[in-house]
Parts: C-alpha cells; structure tokens; sequence
C-alpha cells in the first residue's frame, strides 16, 4: 500500500478518479485566440495541470497499490480469478458497478444513467474477468435489484429491456468462465426476495427473466436453485411455493417472454413463478442438475411436494432428464457424472413415482418424453428392477451393485428403482407417442447390445451354460413385455386404442442405434431370481380366459419373433452359429438387419426362422420367449373385459 | 439599429466571452470537490489535493466572471460604437 494514507474507500477513490477525469476533459474544451480571454484560458490550462499532476498522481497511486485487490479478494472466492484483475480492470469493474448503483438509486430512472450503462456494457472489450469483477462489486443483492427496478414502469422501457438483456448475458459469460463468491448466488435469490413488498417490484419476472435463454455456469446455477427451494420450504412446507412469488405489480420485463400454447401458459402467467425459469436453466445443465437433484431433501421438494401448474410437470421432468440422460451421461465420461447421473435417475422415479395425484393432472407430452429418456439411459437399471423387484423403505436417490452374469470383476453400479415408483414412471414413460418411441428405441439398442454380448463370450469359448443363456433371452422378452403391459394400460387411461399403440410399439422396433445409444453401469445385467420362466408363464397363463390370450398372443408373437431375430444375428455375426441361409437373408455374409429382414417375402423368412432354430444347438426356448411376453400383457386384455 | 463592423466585431467577442465563460461554470469542480472529502479517503496527500480543488474551482469561477465582465464591456463598446454611429447620420440628414 502507498505510504502517507490513513484510509480511504476504494469505491469512492475510483468514483471520484471518474469525476476527475471528467474535469479534465471539460478543461480541455476551454480555449481561445482572443486576447481578451488570455488569462482565462491561461487558468484553465493550470488548474488541468493540477488535476492530471499531483490530484491524478494520487488516486492512481492508490489504484495501482495492491489494496484494491486485497478489497476485492475480501468478498471471497475471488482469488481465483487467475491472474486478478489489473487495476484498469478493477476500475473498469468499479465504473460499471457504480453506473448501476445510479440506476437503482431512490430518486427514480435518470436517462442519462440508464443511457450511461448500457453503453458501458456494450463495450467489446469487457471481458468476463472485468464482469465478475462488476458483479462482485456490485453484489448479489445489488445484481437482484437492478433486474427488479428494470423491470419497473417509465418512460424508457426499451432501453431498460436492453440493459436487462446486456446484464443478463453479461452475468451468464461471466459465471461460465469464473467462479463466483460462494454466497453469491444465494444473496442474489435473496436480493429478489427482499423485494417482493416493494411498490412497483416483481422480482419473479426479474428472476424469471434472468434466467430465460441463457447458459449459466454450473456452480452459481445449483447455489442459485438451492437457495431457492430452501427460501420456499421455509416459506410454504406443503409444495404451494409459488405462492411465495406472487407479484403485485406487473413487469415491463413481461413484454420480452413468448407465448404459451397447449399444453404451457403464455411466458407473462409463467414469469409469476421463476421456479420454472430456474428449472428451465437447469434443463441446460446437467452439472448443475446432478448438484440439485442428488440431495434428497431438493429433489423430494421438487418432485415430489412442489406444485406447478402452469406448464404440465415440462420444467422439472426436463431438468431431470438432462441431469441424469443429458448429453455429457455417455460411456466414457468421469465415473462421478456416471453415478451421479443414476443417482439422479433414482431420484427422479422414485420421487416422481410417489408424487401425488401425478396422473390427474394435465401433463405436459415432454414430461412423458423426458421420463423415457431416463428409463432408456439408465435401461440397465430398470431391467434389473424388473426382474428383481424391490420396494424401497422411502424414497431416495441412491444407487445399488447390480449383479451381472455375463461380465466379470466388480459388479456395476445402476440406479435403485422402487418397484412401484417404477411402474408409475414407466406409465408415464410410455403415455404418449414420444415416449413410447424413445422407450422403443432405447430397447432396440439394449436388446442388440446384451445379445451380442453373450454372443461374444460364447465365441470367446468363455464357459457360458446353456441355461444362463435362454434364461437372458427370457429376461430379454421380459423387460419388452413391462412396457408392452403399460403402453397398453395407458392407452386406454387417455381413450386411445390399445392395440394401436402396442401394435406401434413391437412394429416399430429397429434393433439398430437408435435415438439413444447409451448406457449407464456397464454391460446389461441378467437376473438369477427368474429360472424356468417357461413353466412359471403356462402355469399362469392358464388361469386366464381364452380370448384375452388370444388377444396377447398376437402381439407376443410379433415381439418375440423380432427379439429371437436379434439373439439370432448376434449368434450368427459372432460365429456361434453357421447354418446355410437363402442369400438374400444375407449382407457381407451377416445377417441384415431387423428393418431389411422384415421386409423379404414370407417364405423366405420362415426358411430362415426354422433352419436358425434348428441349427443353433442351443437350448433356447422360442415358446418360453413369448410366453414371457404374452403374460405380461393378459392384465390388461382382462381389465378391459 | 445602424451597426457598422466595429460593432458587430465587439458584439462577436463579447458572445464568444460568455460561451467560455459558460464552459468554464459547466467544469465540475464542484462535485469533484465533493467526491474529495473525508469519506472517500483521508491523508496528507488528500488534504493538499482537496485544498488545491478549492483554491482552483475558485480560480476557474473568477476566471469565468472575468470572462463576462469582458463580455459586457464590449457589448457596451458595440452600443457606443452604434450611438456614435446613429449621431453621426442625424447629423449628416440635416
């Protein structure tokens, strides 16, 4: 620190080195070849000299000292900005803080100052670093008050819409590239709640708007989202928090949000509530997503207890989706996002299983869509939750070893699925066309990738039993026949036909990469609780009216035709069997696939059925494929009598 | 009003005077002066600038008021240039 001062405040030191610099330029305007004015200009030139020597000297003495950045490392977090900000940079920070500071004074909107930020804000060079540095200047609260008194009414709505949209983005960049104080994101939500008596505010369309169409860095998005459901919880234990928002007034922030359509109400009714806008943010952050929804305490709040009635389950169910299915869960990445992905899956189903009232309310096609996508990510788990049902003490997002015959070492970690939260979910899942189709998808890709596997191991003479082998196919038409049964269900629960939406489902099986080609936990794992599935399927099927079987055969045979085909290939492509085959069966001496194969003429194809069947040696039991199937299915042709 | 160059000349001098003079009131030394005090910082060298801003922001507004004192000398020296003017064509109508 320079020697000779006692103290000073560095926001003021910068404030007035603006001022000075201002007296500075307006000296310089005063000039004249008059004689008349010699003296004038003669006092102008030296009281300039005073202000840019010694006065000047002084305060960028104190600038360039490193107090101002000791200051600024005092809000915390601050030191890794690497390296810290340059003086100019913190003056630059400073300048801008201070500029809306103006803006939210008492003394109403100042043109000028208004004018004076936004084009402070525009300037090219602001760099991210400069931006943190005028955040943390200026404070989450300070920040949740310049949004909240830009969205008031006056004269200057387009230029305070403008300045919104720069500081919006400015504060997204800048949370991307840096970390922000711990606390910043919390004292931001405070700052709007603080506001939420003030004549003229609506801080749930500042929040709102801040956080509509922009990417926000992970760690301020999850401190910003935790602080909000904990803000709410206190407020309203019983789910109704978006009564805590409610806004008195309107917002001229309510001009930039978009229309509603069917299914989601207009962005004005929406900005009531920033919780969707939160979720909505989240849905562009799986980090931030698995912050959230991995602690049980946020994700039973928002899943199970928090009530949305604008926009059918949309923001939540797609936060969800993308913290646990998103684009950054694939093999490969970092084993945490890995088992914080199943976690989230956990929680989403068992939490959302256990929501009340789920299905009496009108929900959004995207929340079954994005229910489909978590099942179809983490398939993995949910076959094991299928063949190995389990109810759960209470709900919670955790994760479980799943035991897999067909793979050795340590047995992978899935989600833990409650038995009924996943027959719930999965209803959910398959409820509309979009869901169903991404279900079938992510079936076709798991189907093919456990044949194969199997298919591989025998042709690795890996000791395989037979049995082990017919009882994974068996599994297999299991976990095919779980959704078959609900698709059927819930067609009818809405009033469409349900031999359409089945037929849809088994016909529009690929068995190729699909829309999902991922998987979570490794290889797909196969159950030892199941043994003679066969004769436990006759034994059941028996007790069953003819017409109802005769209705679930249909389709059953149509499912298992398709699956044995898949098993078939595999066995075939890895050499585990060769019998002669008609050649247009046949591509690069595989054979096709699923889309082709259902295309050759009837006769061909039963050449093909019987002589694979005779020829694998395998003790696979076609009969036993369908049957598996087929059961699953009778309930619902029999609820329906 | 007859005028002649003369006239017109001190007139242009004298506005010229006042819209420096007005420049040199639009200086913000005041609020320099203002954002200068012990609230913003506190030492020796502060209190010699603070002194210095007084001393000059008081130099500047003489400075100005010289300026119009100038200003109002030549719009009288226009108006005498002009009386002398209009004296002397009544004289020369007769």
């Amino acid at each position: 620190m320079s020697a000779g001062f006692i103290g000073y405040d560095l926001v003021r030191v910068l404030q007035l080195r603006t001022r000075v610099i201002t007296a500075i330029e307006a000296l310089r305007g005063v000039t004249s070849t008059d004689d008349a004015a010699a003296d004038a200009s003669t006092t102008a030139r030296g009281v300039r000299a005073n202000l840019e020597g010694p006065c000047l000297a002084l305060l960028d003495r104190i600038i360039a000292s490193d107090a101002l950045l000791t200051w600024l490392s005092s809000f915390g977090g601050f030191d890794t900005l690497a390296p810290a900000l340059t003086p100019a940079q913190a003056t630059d920070a400073h300048r801008l803080a201070a500029l809306a500071r103006a803006v939210i004074g008492d003394d109403g909107h100042d043109g000028d100052e208004l004018a004076a930020l936004h084009q402070a804000l525009g300037v090219a060079s602001l760099t991210p670093r400069v931006l943190v540095g005028m955040f943390i200047a200026l404070g989450g609260e300070n920040t949740a008050a310049l949004l909240v008194r830009l969205g008031e009414p006056s004269d200057d709505e387009d230029e305070q819409i403008a300045i919104a949209t720069s500081v919006r983005s400015a504060l997204a960049t800048a949370s991307r590239q840096h970390r922000f104080p711990g606390d910043f994101g919390a004292v931001l939500v405070d700052g709007f709640i603080d506001r939420l008596d003030d004549e003229f505010a609506n801080p749930a369309a500042a929040m709102s708007f801040l956080f509509t169409n922009e990417a926000f860095g992970a760690e301020l998005l999850a401190v910003t989202t935790r602080r909000v459901v904990e803000h709410e919880r206190a407020a309203y234990p019983d789910g109704a928090g978006q009564v805590l928002w409610l806004p008195a007034y309107g917002s001229v922030l309510n001009r930039t949000f978009g229309d509603g359509d069917e299914h989601t109400a207009p962005g004005w009714m929406l900005s009531e509530d920033p919780m969707y806008a939160v979720l909505d943010a989240l849905s562009r952050n799986g980090e931030a997503g698995r912050a959230v929804f991995t602690d049980d305490v946020h994700a039973r709040y928002l899943l199970t207890e928090r009530l949305y009635h604008y926009d059918g389950l949309h923001a939540v169910t797609a936060a969800a989706a993308t913290a646990a299915a998103g684009p950054d869960v694939v093999p490969g990445a970092a084993e945490a996002v890995l088992v914080d992905a199943s976690k989230v899956a956990s929680a989403f189903v068992n939490f959302l299983g256990v929501r009340p009232y789920l299905f009496d309310q009108p929900l959004h096609p995207d929340a079954s869509t994005a229910a489909a996508t978590i099942l179809g990510v983490h398939l993995f788990s949910v076959h094991n939750a299928v063949l190995s049902p389990e109810p759960m003490d209470a709900p919670a997002g955790k994760t479980i070893a799943i035991p897999d015959k067909f793979r050795t070492g340590p047995a992978p970690h899935g989600a833990f699925l409650d038995e009924a939260a996943l027959d719930t979910v999965s209803n959910l899942a398959v409820r509309r066309d979009d869901g169903l189709a991404t279900v079938r998808a992510a079936l076709d890709v798991f189907q093919q990738q456990r044949a194969a596997v199997v298919a591989a191991l025998l042709a690795e003479g890996a000791v395989v039993r037979d049995s082990d082998v017919n009882e994974a196919m068996v599994n297999a038409a299991r976990l095919e026949a779980y959704f078959i049964e609900r698709a059927g269900h819930q067609a009818e629960a809405i009033g469409r036909d349900k031999d359409e939406v089945i037929s849809f489902f088994v016909d529009t099986a690929t068995f190729g990469l699909g829309q999902i080609n991922r998987k979570v936990g490794g290889v797909p794992v196969l159950s030892n609780v199941l043994s003679g599935a066969a004769g436990a399927a006759k034994e059941q099927l028996a007790g069953y009216e003819a017409d109802a079987a005769r209705e679930a055969e249909q389709y059953a045979r149509a499912a298992a035709d398709q699956l044995l085909y898949v098993w078939y290939r595999e066995l075939h492509a890895a050499g585990i069997i060769d019998p002669d085959l008609p050649a247009s069966a046949l591509a690069g001496g595989l054979l096709v696939d699923w889309e082709r194969y259902r295309q050759l003429p009837d006769d061909v194809r039963q050449t093909v059925e019987a002589t694979l069947r005779e020829s694998h040696g395998l003790p696979i039991s076609t009969g036993a494929v369908i049957d598996a199937i087929k059961v699953a299915q009778l309930p619902t042709y029999q609820d329906l009598e | 009003m007859p005028s002649d160059s003369t006239a017109d000349e001190y007139r242009q001098r004298a506005a010229h005077l006042r819209r420096l003079a007005a420049r040199l009131d639009d200086v913000p030394l005041a609020d320099v002066e203002s954002w200068a005090g012990p609230d913003t910082w506190r030492s020796p060298g502060a209190d010699d600038c603070r002194q210095q801003l007084a001393t000059d922001r008081q130099r500047i507004a003489h400075a100005a008021d010289d300026l119009r004192q100038r200003a109002w000398m030549f719009e009288r020296q226009a108006d005498a240039v002009d009386a002398a003017a209009a004296t002397l064509l009544a004289f020369q109508a007769r």
